[in-house]
């Protein structure tokens, strides 16, 4: 995998964020990521499997995930199904866009476009 | 899984097989697992409406990714073939790092908005459907109408320089647009005339018997010089030539280039072969112009545009020639530099000069002048008006689609103020906002249109289907290829225009109070710019339901007119006596008598007579008089209409005789015959009855023509024509006493009246082989053609006018439930107040009442305004029918009060304590 500066690869896209961070915190498969973001946006966000698979296929192929090594996988789970994982340019990626948007939502609520309290 | 979800799925695979393999091989496999397990993960009784949907959306997803992904890929390939040199492991690689590496096209991210259009579309899919519906009306009615109109009206006649061909007419104040007579024309001919070419013609069909395949073709006589006229010259051979329109040798003829294609297979050798036409043998010298059809005309002809077989030579001297005998249709084209004014002017100081020696100048009878026409409006200036009205309406449904569109748009627009709100706050330009609203925007014209398109080739044939009697030029016209491009142009750039909107109303600063939708200043501007739209869409649909309204009671008065005479079973045919051989009254009463004494010995003919004229067809004559012994009051006007009628031609019409005797043979020119007559109830109410002392009518005497007339007997009225609402006063004087020159037949059978014309033309050859008969046609044909227009145009305009007030309606319930999802909060403090749920539901009611009534008044003025463009069309009531104003009226608030109960309803049931959280 070549190695990248972080931020050349910003501003992701909205789908590329909400994969990356459905992975932040655990290696998930297909369906799993499908669930996580729907869970995270409240039910506003629901991919479909097809554009999930492009965003999943483009961000390998960026360097950010990979898919989880057979041996790696916790006992019992399907063994057909693929579970994809975070690499850690893919973490710091996802933190130099989350730094981003932060900085952002500083920007509004210093111009009182948000309320201070809701940071 | 179920059947419908294991054919989708199967559907979801061959969709996948749309992905470039290199992703395939890498990622099909999971990605089916996926879709597998989240399809079970409905559960087993997920609706199927769930279902499907959840299917509709992985099939639009996989559809527009692997487009994209195959986009890709060619990219990709493309940018490494041209960099050769590079080894295969490299080049997998570049592949691998994906799109990023190569320069970003401008089509890219055009391409994302369209998928993203695409979402946007088939998240509100009402929303979308009626966006797109809208269009489609729109575009289908005026692509289909303006097709009509544009092949009819605008397109020029398929002749070179159409615009100086000229129908020749001879004119009398008995007969406006006559046809010529053989010996005039001959004359003129001989003399310096205004047009550079002059010709005649008259259709004479022919028997064709080659090949055991016997076969009736349209033949039509032409003068010398004929296709020259018209601009098209022969395609093989020659035309005719002045020796050609002698007698004997006039067996020459110029095959119809379909005929030729359809029997000889289109053979360059037929020319100089002989035919067998009716027992005669006739020269092959030509094959027509492809694109020569029938020039029409109103006289022994067929329609314009309909095929001739068989073009042949007139017989026109130089031996005498009929010179009263009027029937060929004359067409000629002006000089270059001469106007139709200076023409016509010209053509009458020759005709006076030609026609002098051979008239009566003290017969108003014999007063003829000459009238010239433009071809294209002699042929289609009948059904100018209404074409006129119908373009009207079809313009109104574009304008609604263009409002209804507007309406829609802002719609979308003011539901989506929060989402650009927020996706300008994390950094969306303004002009990737713009673009992307007109791609929508784009997305739904494209779709619109393409539904229009086949609303419009469908609305097309229902036309062109309903309206052969009333469209001439009928072949001329095909889908208007600009009409499709204006019809969506104008609607795609409202469209646009529209769904810039939003994009426009989208301000940083507004930002806060946008995300809280609690109604920024442009969510209220939009519902100020939607009351205004609502307002009009109601006031548009209102102009063509009146529109539709009037025109539908002026086709129910037509239809229940009772027109005082039977038209059914009734065959009619014209003829004329030529003055040379039939120059003393005498003679022409003979005719008549022999001709009513034969026809009524054929079988089937249950009563036939002859008479001057025929109802409706135009005739108008009326004359002073005088009643013996009574001296009519000052304001009354002593004019009567007079008819000259056979003795039982009123019976074969089937006109009633209400009082005293019928006409009789024996009332004749005998110099103990006292002269008789007839008259109409009308006359009867008129001059004595409604006349104090004027004593009983049958018995009185009337002068008339120098002439004292006994009145033995009173018909009922026929109306005067098919529109007027009345029956003026009218005599029928015995046309044995009155012998005119011309005259039509009528025979009654009880079958097809049409069987009987054999046997017509057989009674009057045996009387005199010379005379041609003219305007065979059944009387039903006279009597029906008159209400066919409007038929027509009630049908189209109530269609239309069905159409604007399901978009009027539509918009109106649209406005109404987003202001109710609007106002729930203000509904919901209401109602914790304590206001009750009808009082609500009334608030709501009162809204949409209240646009509909501001609709309702435009509309009612602007029909007003406009009303006077349907007068022409219009039968026993006027422009200003109080009855259908207020139906209208009354129909639209009904329609439009039901179409808010339903958001009103909603608002009545809504709950304070849900609608305040």
């Amino acid at each position: 995998m070549p190695t990248l500066d972080p931020r050349s690869l910003l501003p992701l896209t909205h789908l590329s964020y909400h994969v990356l961070l459905a992975l932040a915190d655990d290696d998930r498969h297909g369906y799993g990521i499908i669930k996580e973001v729907l869970a995270r946006t409240d039910g506003q966000m629901e991919l479909e499997t097809g554009t999930l698979y492009t965003a999943l296929k483009r961000l390998k192929d960026e360097g950010l995930i990979d898919i989880v090594g057979r041996r790696e996988r916790p006992p019992g789970e399907d063994d057909r199904r693929r579970t994809y994982r975070l690499t850690p340019c893919g973490r710091e990626v996802l933190a130099a866009e989350s730094q981003r948007l932060a900085s952002l939502v500083g920007v509004a609520m210093e111009k009182r476009v948000l309320p201070a309290t809701s940071a | 899984m179920s059947i419908s979800s294991r054919v989708l799925f199967r559907l979801y695979r061959l969709l996948m097989g749309l992905y470039p393999s290199e992703f395939r091989a890498e990622w099909s496999g999971d990605m089916l697992r996926t879709v597998i397990v989240r399809e079970g993960a409905l559960g087993g009784e997920a609706g199927m409406l769930r279902r499907l949907r959840f299917w509709r959306r992985e099939l639009f997803a996989v559809l527009g990714t692997a487009l994209r992904q195959r986009w890709k890929w060619a990219r990709i390939r493309d940018s490494s073939v041209a960099s050769r040199g590079t080894d295969a492991r490299q080049e997998r690689s570049t592949m691998a790092q994906g799109p990023r590496r190569r320069r970003p096209t401008a089509i890219e991210p055009i391409l994302r908005d369209l998928r993203f259009a695409l979402r946007q579309l088939l998240r509100r899919p009402g929303l979308s459907v009626a966006a797109v519906l809208t269009l489609a009306l729109g575009i289908g009615a005026n692509t289909a109408v303006f097709s009509v109109v544009s092949g009819v009206l605008l397109e020029p006649l398929p002749y070179p320089e159409e615009d100086r061909l000229v129908r020749v007419y001879d004119e009398n104040p008995n007969f406006p647009r006559f046809p010529l007579a053989p010996a005039a024309f001959n004359d003129y001919r001989e003399l310096e005339l205004p047009f550079s070419g002059f010709a005649t013609y008259s259709r004479v069909n022919l028997q064709l018997s080659e090949d055991d395949r016997p076969e009736q073709l349209t033949g039509m006589r032409v003068s010398s010089g004929f296709f020259q006229v018209l601009g098209m010259e022969p395609a093989l051979g020659r035309g005719f030539t002045r020796e050609e329109e002698l007698a004997g040798n006039h067996y020459q003829l110029v095959l119809g280039y379909q005929l030729w294609q359809r029997r000889f297979n289109g053979d360059a050798s037929v020319l100089g072969r002989t035919l067998e036409l009716s027992g005669r043998t006739f020269t092959v010298v030509g094959v027509a112009h492809p694109d020569l059809r029938s020039p029409g005309g109103s006289f022994r002809s067929v329609a314009h545009g309909e095929t001739v077989d068989l073009w042949w030579p007139l017989v026109l001297g130089p031996d005498e020639q009929p010179r009263f005998s009027h029937y060929l249709n004359g067409v000629a084209r002006l000089r270059n530099g001469v106007s139709l004014e200076q023409a016509e002017a010209a053509m009458n100081v020759i005709a006076a000069e030609v026609v002098a020696p051979f008239v009566d100048p003290e017969d108003e009878g014999d007063a003829w002048t000459m009238s010239l026409v433009p071809l294209s409006e002699d042929i289609v200036g009948h059904a100018r008006s209404t074409l006129l009205v119908l373009l009207g309406a079809a313009s109104l449904i574009l304008l609604m689609a263009c409002v209804n569109m507007a309406g829609v748009m802002l719609a979308r627009a003011a539901e989506r103020q929060g989402e650009i709100a927020l996706r300008m706050a994390i950094g969306a330009s303004r002009g990737h906002l713009i673009r992307q609203m007109l791609v929508e925007g784009a997305v739904v014209a494209a779709l619109g249109g393409v539904a229009g398109v086949v609303l419009g080739v469908v609305g097309l044939w229902q036309l062109l289907g309903l309206a052969p009697e009333v469209l001439p030029r009928i072949y001329s016209i095909g889908l208007d290829a600009k009409v499709l491009g204006f019809a969506v142009g104008a609607t795609a750039l409202t469209a646009l225009a529209a769904g810039l909107v939003p994009a426009f109303h989208a301000r940083r600063f507004e930002l806060a109070g946008t995300l809280k939708a609690d109604g920024g200043r442009a969510i209220r501007s939009a519902v100020r710019s939607r009351r205004v739209l609502v307002v009009s869409q109601v006031a548009l649909a209102v102009v063509l339901l009146v529109g539709a309204g009037l025109l539908l009671r002026s086709l129910v008065g037509l239809q229940h007119v009772d027109p005082g005479f039977r038209p059914d079973g009734v065959l009619t045919a014209r003829l004329s006596l030529p003055s040379a051989r039939y120059s003393s009254a005498q003679d022409r009463a003979e005719f008549y008598r022999e001709l009513e004494s034969r026809l009524e010995g054929l079988p089937g003919v249950w009563a036939t007579g002859v008479s001057y004229a025929l109802p409706w067809s135009g005739y108008d004559e009326n004359s002073d008089f005088e009643i013996e012994g009574w001296e009519p009051p000052e304001d009354l006007l002593m004019s009567l209409r007079y008819h000259f009628v056979g003795a039982d031609f009123l019976e074969a019409i089937g006109v009633p005789l209400l009082e005293g005797r019928n006409l009789r043979d024996s009332d004749d020119r005998s110099p103990d015959s006292p002269f008789v007559a007839l008259i109409n109830e009308a006359m009867a109410r008129r001059f004595w009855r409604e006349q104090p002392g004027a004593g009983n009518p049958v018995g009185s005497q009337l002068h008339f023509w120098g002439q004292v007339v006994t009145i033995v007997g009173i018909v009922g009225n026929i109306k005067d024509g098919p529109s007027s609402a009345e029956t003026r006063p009218a005599a029928f004087f015995h046309i044995l006493q009155f012998p005119r020159s011309s005259a039509s037949v009528a025979l009654h059978t009880r079958g097809d009246p049409m069987s009987l014309v054999g046997s017509l033309r057989e009674v009057v050859a045996s009387i005199d082989p010379a005379l041609p008969l003219a305007e065979v046609r059944p009387l039903s044909e006279i009597a029906g053609a008159t209400t066919a227009p409007a038929r027509f145009t009630v049908l189209l305009v109530g269609v239309f006018a069905a159409m604007a007030l399901t978009l009027a309606v539509v918009g109106l319930y649209g406005l109404l439930s987003y202001l109710v999802g609007q106002r729930s909060q203000e509904i919901a403090v209401r109602m914790a107040l304590g206001a009750a749920g009808g009082r609500v539901l009334g608030l709501v009611v009162t809204e949409g009442l209240l646009l509909t009534a501001f609709g309702l008044v435009l509309g009612i003025a602007a029909s007003l305004a406009l009303a006077r463009f349907l007068a022409s069309l219009l039968f026993g009531i006027t422009p200003f029918d109080p009855l259908t104003l207020v139906g209208v009226a009354v129909a639209v608030l009904v329609v439009a009060g039901t179409s808010c109960l339903l958001p009103a309803m909603r608002a009545a049931r809504v709950e304070p304590a849900r609608a305040m959280r």
